[in-house]
């Protein structure tokens, strides 16, 4: 009898699962952390400098919400601080910058192995996409520079026997 | 033959009764359902984040902003139907009310204040996850992540008078045993 209850138990392991269920949860902590860190990650690299400038700045965003002028703002703010804390200032002036959003989405893969009907392995992995272009103009009108960089954050949720978990995994920063 | 028979008899009887076990904590299995959009955001995902938010604006100080004229701007990565999101709409007004509450006033426009206080919400959000232990236990983890960046420009030159990051976390669980006694609710 204890035997026969002791092999069911060890045939049905407990299960764990990340649910993201819009809009029940609203937008999930996973996916604003990593499209926050993406775009972070891409502003590091510019080659501009905005020491003593004065820069006009505009975003232009397109992607994954319904509403794209809440992510301009995000980005209009990042950037704002990136060039104020650099010794620049925003304003109509001297060099104009548009920063173009023409992806930032994000896609789920899971992963599920198990053996006799035992899950063994289960994992989430979340990756996210953040593309950003950055053209630079002088007063003129005249292109100084185009800069283009494709960064994202990738990280994954492993269950062990569904039970044992999440261990986060980041797979690339 | 009759020792063969008794023992049939005996397994049959062990089989039974764990199938009579297995029926009996099988049914009134609790789970907790949310059906959006008709439900709305769930009730835990709500208080969660709030409290969240609670924790991350302890450690702050406004107290410098005193007597100045603030504006607030929130940003954040959430989903919206409008032009600002519901996180940020809350979000701008908490922090108007805390900027209050510490002696500093509100501007009724932007180009009225002397200070604007730049929000970034890097996460003001939850994590689900789910566990079941089949028959024995079922678990509903609710991690709710507040992960803010300030920024505090002075509006006529537009330079940044600080800068703060503020974190706050909590996890909000509900047990159920066996799918029926429950929910046990604890909260860190």
């Amino acid at each position: 009898m204890v035997a026969s209850l002791t092999l069911i138990l060890a045939l049905l392991p407990a299960c764990a699962y990340k649910d993201y269920c819009p809009p029940g949860l609203g937008t999930s902590a996973d996916l604003q952390s990593m499209l926050a860190k993406s775009l972070e990650s891409n502003l590091r690299e510019i080659p501009f400098d905005p020491a003593g400038k004065r820069v006009d700045l505009h975003v232009r965003a397109w992607g994954t919400f319904r509403q794209p002028m809440g992510l301009e703002g995000y980005v209009k703010s990042l950037f704002r601080e990136w060039i104020v804390s650099r010794g620049g200032e925003v304003g109509p002036g001297q060099f104009q910058m548009t920063v173009f959003l023409p992806v930032l989405g994000h896609s789920a893969v899971r992963r599920d192995l198990s053996y006799q009907y035992v899950p063994i392995y289960y994992s989430e992995r979340f990756r996210t996409t953040a593309r950003m272009i950055v053209v630079i103009k002088d007063a003129a009108g005249n292109t100084l520079e185009v800069w283009q960089k494709g960064e994202g954050a990738d990280v994954a949720d492993i269950f062990l026997i569904r039970i044992l978990g999440p261990f986060d995994i980041p797979t690339k920063k | 033959m009759r020792m063969k028979r008794k023992r049939r008899i005996h397994h049959f009887g062990e089989w039974a009764a764990l199938i009579a076990l297995v029926i009996f904590l099988a049914p009134a299995c609790a789970t907790k359902r949310y059906w959006g959009p008709t439900m709305g955001r769930s009730a835990d995902s709500q208080f969660t984040p709030t409290d969240a938010l609670e924790k991350a604006l302890k450690p702050a100080s406004f107290d410098q902003y005193r007597g100045r004229t603030v504006w607030v701007d929130a940003f954040t990565l959430t989903e919206r139907t409008g032009e600002e999101s519901a996180e940020e709409r809350f979000l701008r007004s908490w922090l108007a009310e805390k900027l209050l509450s510490q002696g500093a006033r509100i501007a009724p426009a932007k180009n009225q204040s002397e200070v604007i206080l730049d929000v970034k919400a890097r996460v003001f959000g939850v994590n689900q996850t789910r566990r079941d232990f089949i028959l024995l236990f079922y678990m509903e983890k609710t991690h709710a992540i507040v992960d803010l960046h300030l920024n505090f420009y002075e509006r006529e030159s537009g330079k940044i008078l600080q800068a703060e990051d503020l974190k706050g976390e909590v996890r909000y669980r509900e047990y159920y045993i066996f799918y029926m006694i429950g929910p046990i609710k604890t909260i860190h």
